[in-house]
């Protein structure tokens, strides 16, 4: 774990590079006349700054905070995040009810392992309950999708 | 005699039937949501935000106030029922409370939880009412310098108390920081860092990003583990505790009620500090210490007390300086500006149906709350029964519907689902959330209250020394961050921020 904190580290420090060559680019003004780029200079050399210590602290095997902990089952996790990042494409071109219906029976069928029957009826009732109360009694705009509804 | 002049129009407004109804429906909802592990306040918020637009202002807030303080009742049932804190300030309930459930006295637990909650929330009101006019009376003379140094005395409090390494903290915080800077420059309007993206041209979401960080990344870390522990099975008989149990919890409730209130005044995450620190100090103070931990009373009524009191605390910079200190505060700040309604020093003054209306109606919104939890308790096991394997594909669905409908905008899902994949990975190997999530709150704020004081100064940071206010903010933040370095105080900070990580 502590290699991961030393990689994190210095990601955070390329992120501060870049941040820094970035803001270069906005007007900096001056410190009695500080103008739009002087706020994002001055925070991404204090990034690059505290990521260069936090590097030195992973090194040197500071490894307060670094929770050892079960390790996680990282195919659910990917299939969850799968299935988040579709329903964010989907969700409008096949409308609220659809794509809730299928994003909760993908959950439960294929990452939960649960029979068809339960995820189906989960799926089901979950898309029209929440559409009552959103759409229809909350008024929350949501898209209709290819069904019109 | 004017405060009650103040409160009789307060309750006028709190007890009009529109009002009532959408506190009610607020505390309800607030409640559902602190049961459910992984949503939050800020999620019933961001669903119900769109509600608010065509309301009058103070049925918004009132509604919105009702599901923050709501939600820490029913955080307190999770903890005591499953060991499984709905929010973070709930944390330390877990302790006692979850060990009192086991020996058969989850009655008490819940019910002390609950009637401290009561008694403590009003207490805070009382505060709020009181404190809330006299900071508005001194902010008047807040400037840039007093506002920068507030955000920046949050931002070190937050990373001082964060679990870890305080350097990782503060990273944290300045990355925060930084992302906030994307979208208009507060002061010339140019654009920063945004590459032609409308979504980002308004700045970095907070509700997607925090809903990610916390919502999303959590329930991505407890995928695959069995998280459902054991719900309390038996009835649960005996909420009234026994004549024992008050004389045990009474001081307690008094104590957590004092210092919940203060710590909430203060910038930074005061609901888990609250309670952390009502605990620690009930431990040190009691006769019997070596029953905490294992179903003290004591336990669970002090810091049950101290995170609702806080809550109300937590209103007065708010309602005062339109400060917010997290996250939720910073959305009823949003909320308010969406009516034209602008918190600071001139609000109470301006809109006094506003404030007192939403004071009164917290009053309301707690008795709301003691009468209705303790006969839902029931309802609330039967929630947490329910396989987290079928529970967290719908916290997942509510957090996707509730980023959206704030905006409309599908790019929010993308962000929140960013933001939950990278919160994972940095908490897993020990960058902590919570102060990036504060820095990105207060950011904006940061910015231009440094850049207005460097204009007043020209350029010499002597102002943020020069000033009382100010001056004594920064001592107590340069104080937090140097002692952190001290080994002696280290190994201490350490220790703290270990005990309110859990």
């Amino acid at each position: 774990m502590k290699k991961s904190a030393a990689i994190t580290s210095i990601l955070f420090l390329g992120i501060a590079l870049g941040a820094f060559f970035e803001s270069m680019k906005l007007p900096f003004g001056n410190v009695s006349a500080p103008a739009a780029g002087f706020f994002p200079a001055v925070l991404a050399a204090l990034l690059a700054i505290t990521s260069l210590l936090a590097f030195v602290e992973a090194l040197r095997g500071g490894e307060e905070g670094v929770v050892q902990r079960e390790r996680l089952t990282w195919k659910k996790i990917v299939l969850t995040v799968g299935s988040l990042l579709a329903f964010a494409f989907l969700f409008e071109s096949l409308g609220y009810l659809v794509t809730t219906f299928l994003f909760v029976t993908f959950s439960l069928r294929a990452v939960e392992r649960q029979g068809w029957g339960l995820a189906v009826a989960v799926g089901l009732s979950t898309s029209f309950v929440s559409y009552v109360i959103f759409g229809l009694l909350l008024g929350t705009p949501l898209p209709a999708g290819f069904l019109h509804i | 005699m004017s405060t009650l002049a103040n409160l009789g129009l307060g309750f006028s407004v709190a007890l009009e039937p529109t009002n009532l109804l959408f506190c009610l429906i607020g505390v309800l909802v607030g409640t559902f949501i602190g049961v459910l592990p992984g949503l939050g306040p800020i999620a019933a918020i961001a669903l119900l935000l769109p509600l608010t637009f065509k309301m009058a202002p103070a049925t918004a807030i009132i509604m919105l106030a009702g599901i923050y303080y709501g939600a820490m009742y029913g955080g307190s049932t999770t903890s005591i029922l499953v060991n499984i804190p709905g929010e973070a300030a709930s944390v330390v309930t877990c302790l006692d409370g979850y060990q009192m459930a086991r020996q058969g006295r989850a009655g008490p637990a819940l019910g002390i939880a609950a009637l401290g909650s009561f008694i403590a929330g009003t207490f805070g009101l009382v505060g709020l009412m009181f404190f809330a006019p006299v900071l508005g009376a001194a902010a008047l003379r807040f400037g840039p310098p007093e506002y920068f140094t507030l955000t920046f005395l949050g931002l070190t409090l937050v990373s001082y108390l964060s679990r870890g390494s305080m350097l990782k903290a503060l990273l944290m915080a300045i990355f925060g920081l930084l992302l906030g800077t994307i979208g208009m420059d507060p002061i010339s309007g140019q654009e920063r860092f945004t590459y032609g993206s409308l979504t980002l041209g308004d700045g970095l979401g907070l509700v997607p990003v925090a809903m990610g960080l916390f919502g999303i990344a959590e329930v991505l870390d407890n995928l695959g583990k069995n998280l459902r522990g054991d719900v309390y099975e038996r009835e649960i008989k005996g909420l009234l505790p026994s004549r024992k149990d008050w004389k045990e919890s009474f001081w307690p409730i008094v104590r957590g009620s004092i210092v919940g209130f203060f710590i909430g005044i203060l910038p930074g995450p005061s609901g888990a500090m609250s309670s952390f620190a009502s605990y620690a100090m009930e431990k040190r103070l009691s006769r019997h210490r070596e029953k905490f931990g294992s179903g003290a009373i004591e336990g669970v009524a002090g810091p049950e007390s101290a995170n609702n009191a806080a809550t109300a605390g937590a209103f007065i910079p708010l309602l005062s300086l339109g400060f917010p200190s997290n996250v939720v505060m910073a959305l009823l700040v949003g909320a308010l500006l969406i009516h034209g309604v602008q918190p600071g020093p001139l609000f109470i003054k301006n809109y006094p149906e506003l404030f007192w209306g939403v004071v009164a109606s917290m009053y309301v919104g707690n008795v709301m709350l003691l009468l209705l939890n303790l006969p839902l308790i029931g309802i609330w096991v039967r929630l947490l029964k329910v396989p987290y394997a079928i529970l967290y594909p719908l916290i997942l669905f509510f957090c996707l519907i509730g980023v959206y409908s704030v905006n409309n905008n599908i790019v929010e899902i993308f962000i929140m689902v960013i933001s939950g994949i990278v919160g994972l990975l940095l908490r897993r190997v020990g960058f902590d959330g919570a102060p990036f999530l504060l820095a990105l709150v207060l950011g904006p704020l940061m910015e231009s209250s440094l850049r207005q004081s460097l204009l007043i100064s020209r350029g010499s940071f002597a102002v943020f020394f020069s000033r009382p206010v100010s001056a004594v903010l920064m001592l107590l933040s340069l104080t937090f961050l140097l002692t952190s370095l001290v080994p002696a105080f280290k190994t201490k900070r350490e220790k703290l921020a270990a005990e309110m990580g859990g």
